[in-house]
């Protein structure tokens, strides 16, 4: 390993001693004074239960944590006692503004409360005695394999930044646990859609995969998150939405529904966190637009993509409904940025791309 | 952004555009209708179950067949899909070989781990805890323990993080089984915390030892490396130590609480122990790297015996600090102590890694404390 102890403890005399002498009785004690804020938080509504909004009081408030944080870059919880001689764990997300969302919190408890279980929660029978080689359970199966793909890198990504962000964040390092989880689950449950049954999967999506890295390899985390929150996880909920609309059975339905809810999480905390970043450091406004128009063409390129639109004209039955699930889609993404502070997109990619796809 | 993809702008692609107007006019190229992927008949083989990744584990979309070097996608596609290796995107992943990252039942792991999380919020009594009259120097100690689980526990978020999204995405089970650990710690330090704040008296103080070698575990060389001394010795203490915990709870809603971290706990040391076993069954030339590592792991590990959290346990043992009452305490975590580095060697020699038990440096140290050696109980 690369951090090497700088002693070997295990010859390490003094330790031995000390160890022993604990172990003989002879205890020192001086721990149980060191106390910090005392805190006894409870349950504000004994319904939800004990929230973090609940224990983020006093000093152990995000509020407390400063815009750039400087005096702690250990595992030490927020609000603990920090004694000389924690070591750095070389965080790189140091910046509060870099991850902060106010609705962090909410979101992680709302993630916990709101779990499923593929295996056993999607009622798998209802797919029994489809043809499998109709158009359209091919259809579903390709844009199965598409989601699949979507949630394989969608928990990639979190995974890429948790390690590197500040501990004194630790909400939105619990989300970012979270989205790992959920974009797992995403693509164990598009996979089991797609193989069930006399199932198969489609075809590799290039555009899709294109977009999809372009998200990984982002410079920094606030352009990873708007990219895959607030931009993909928007057409994500969109997606949803139609193949609810578009569902003949119960599994899929199923499916439908619970991927908009998981969807609209990544989305919520994606909006807000521009919302707040852009608040904070007006200046980065101009960055993340510039990365929004790349991440954008990104998108067209996938929505236009075979493997994508056409599954989706079949399971709607014509381009119309495809196009205008596509406007609404970026109707409601303008929204977003709108609010977020992010300014007008009307001079971005997809508008242009509408046009191809309207006439 | 370092990725710009391939199309400068889609929109004005000539055959991008083209291929607009085609399908304004309702033509479809469908060619992803054929894409020759292999059709299998896959049910939930136990309705009690349901559909699970064992289920799906066939021809070329299981497991069981992919070998060592799968020179399979390298991308987003998932395993079993139809790809073409000349024209696909490389998300250049980094451990692409299977004994870099599989275990032995990763896919019943994941599956337990998604059948089985639980909330903090809601499945904790913390309202319950005014029902418990507990002395101050209890709650100090027990707010001590609390911090220490709290500032330890997201390291097992952070490192598997680390190294996730590096693995190719055939290995899907074990990026998913990872991302499970990664909600499951994230609960535990939210529930130490809460834990902590809920008591009243709060956060106290970090402690340097651990922390440097929680910055070991994450400067870990490899995957492997890192998963030897996270999850099989650093993890397993920790489950030793939930054991412990929920046997000198000062309340029922704490036992409640280790009695569900400590479900979590099992299954990730589980998976250590099998990926560790795995290694030696598949790649069994990496023992000396292993060795190495574990070396400094455990010279780490015995840095760790700092006064703050012996003590907060001897007197959660004891019940009290009274010279009986800590004599008590001294007694039962001497017996957690050698119960420890029993159960690492009983882990390694699982793996069939038991020859590193001759090497550990535990041994010695307990020696040298005048406890027993559970190497020498466990040879003869």
């Amino acid at each position: 390993m690369a951090y090497i102890a700088p002693k070997d403890y295990a010859t390490d005399v003094a330790i031995f001693e000390k160890v022993k002498r604990t172990m003989e009785g002879d205890l020192d004690l001086a721990w149980m004074t060191h106390i910090g804020e005392r805190a006894s938080f409870r349950p504000s509504n004994p319904t939800r239960g004990l929230t973090l909004d609940d224990i983020n009081g006093g000093g152990y408030a995000p509020e407390r944590i400063p815009e750039i944080v400087r005096h702690n870059f250990s595992m030490a919880p927020r609000g603990a006692i920090l004694p000389p001689g924690l070591p750095s764990l070389g965080y790189q997300v140091n910046r509060k503004s870099d991850v902060w969302s106010d609705l962090a919190p909410s979101l992680f408890e709302e993630a916990k409360s709101r779990r499923w279980a593929p295996a056993r929660d999607v009622p798998w029978s209802a797919l029994d005695g489809r043809e499998a080689g109709s158009r359209r359970e091919i259809a579903m199966r390709q844009l199965s394999t598409d989601l699949c793909a979507i949630g394989l890198v969608c928990a990639d990504v979190p995974a890429y930044w948790v390690w590197r962000t500040n501990q004194e964040f630790h909400e939105v390092k619990y989300l970012m646990c979270v989205q790992m989880f959920d974009a797992a689950r995403i693509a164990e449950a598009f996979r089991k859609r797609a193989l069930y049954g006399s199932g198969a999967l489609g075809v590799d999506c290039k555009p899709l995969g294109e977009l999809l890295k372009m998200l990984l390899a982002a410079d920094g985390y606030p352009q990873a998150s708007l990219g895959m929150n607030l931009l993909l996880f928007g057409w994500v909920q969109a997606l949803a939405r139609a193949l609810e609309a578009a569902a003949d059975n119960a599994a899929d339905a199923f499916l439908a529904t619970r991927l908009m809810q998981d969807a609209s999480r990544f989305v919520a905390y994606g909006t807000d966190h521009m919302r707040s970043l852009i608040h904070t450091r007006p200046g980065m406004a101009d960055q993340l637009a510039e990365a929004l128009d790349l991440f954008e063409n990104g998108l067209v390129g996938a929505l236009g993509a075979r493997e994508v639109i056409e599954p989706l004209v079949l399971l709607a039955g014509g381009l119309e409904p495809v196009a205008a699930l596509y406007r609404e889609a970026a109707r409601e993404h303008a929204g977003r940025c709108e609010a977020a502070g992010l300014g007008d997109r009307s001079a971005g990619p997809l508008p242009r791309f509408l046009e191809l796809i309207s006439g | 952004m370092g990725y710009f993809g391939s199309v400068d702008d889609w929109s004005y692609n000539d055959d991008f555009v083209l291929r607009m107007r085609d399908l304004r006019k309702g033509n479809l190229d469908l060619a992803w209708m054929k894409a020759g992927t292999e059709q299998l008949q896959i049910r939930a083989s136990s309705k009690k179950r349901g559909l699970t990744y064992l289920d799906l584990n066939q021809g070329s979309y299981g497991y069981d067949e992919l070998p060592e070097l799968p020179r399979g996608p390298r991308g987003a596609s998932p395993r079993g899909a139809a790809y073409d290796p000349e024209d696909q995107v490389d998300l250049e992943p980094e451990l692409n070989r299977k004994s870099d990252v599989w275990a032995y039942k990763v896919a019943s792991f994941t599956e337990e781990a998604m059948s089985r999380q639980w909330n903090a919020t809601t499945d904790i009594p913390w309202n319950d805890l005014d029902r418990y009259e507990r002395s101050e120097e209890l709650e100090v100690a027990f707010a001590q323990l609390c911090t220490f689980f709290t500032e330890v526990e997201m390291i097992a978020t952070d490192l598997p993080a680390k190294w996730a999204w590096r693995m190719n995405n055939q290995f899907h089970e074990v990026k998913h089984f990872i991302a499970t650990q990664a909600m499951d710690e994230a609960r535990h330090a939210e529930v130490f915390r809460k834990r902590a704040l809920a008591g009243g008296v709060g956060l106290m103080e970090a402690l340097p030892q651990s922390e440097h070698a929680l910055k070991a575990i994450l400067d870990g060389d490899t995957y492997s490396d890192a998963s030897a001394f996270m999850h099989l010795l650093a993890e397993g203490n920790v489950l030793t130590m939930f054991r412990f915990s929920e046997f000198i709870s000062p309340t029922p809603v704490d036992k409640k609480i280790f009695q569900l971290v400590m479900q979590d706990e099992a299954r990730h040391v589980s998976y250590g122990m099998q990926h560790l076993k795995w290694i030696m069954d598949y790649d069994p030339e990496r023992k000396d790297g292993l060795h190495r590592s574990l070396d400094e792991a455990e010279t780490f590990t015995i840095n760790q015996f700092d006064a703050a959290l012996l003590e907060c346990m001897i007197v959660l043992a004891g019940k009290g600090t009274k010279p009986d009452q800590i004599a008590t305490g001294v007694e039962v975590v001497g017996h957690m102590q050698v119960k420890q580095i029993e159960e690492y060697y009983h882990r390694l020699r699982r793996a069939g890694f038991g020859e590193r038990i001759g090497r550990s440096k535990f041994s010695a140290m307990l020696a040298d404390m005048g406890l027993p050696d559970p190497a020498a109980a466990m040879s003869a």
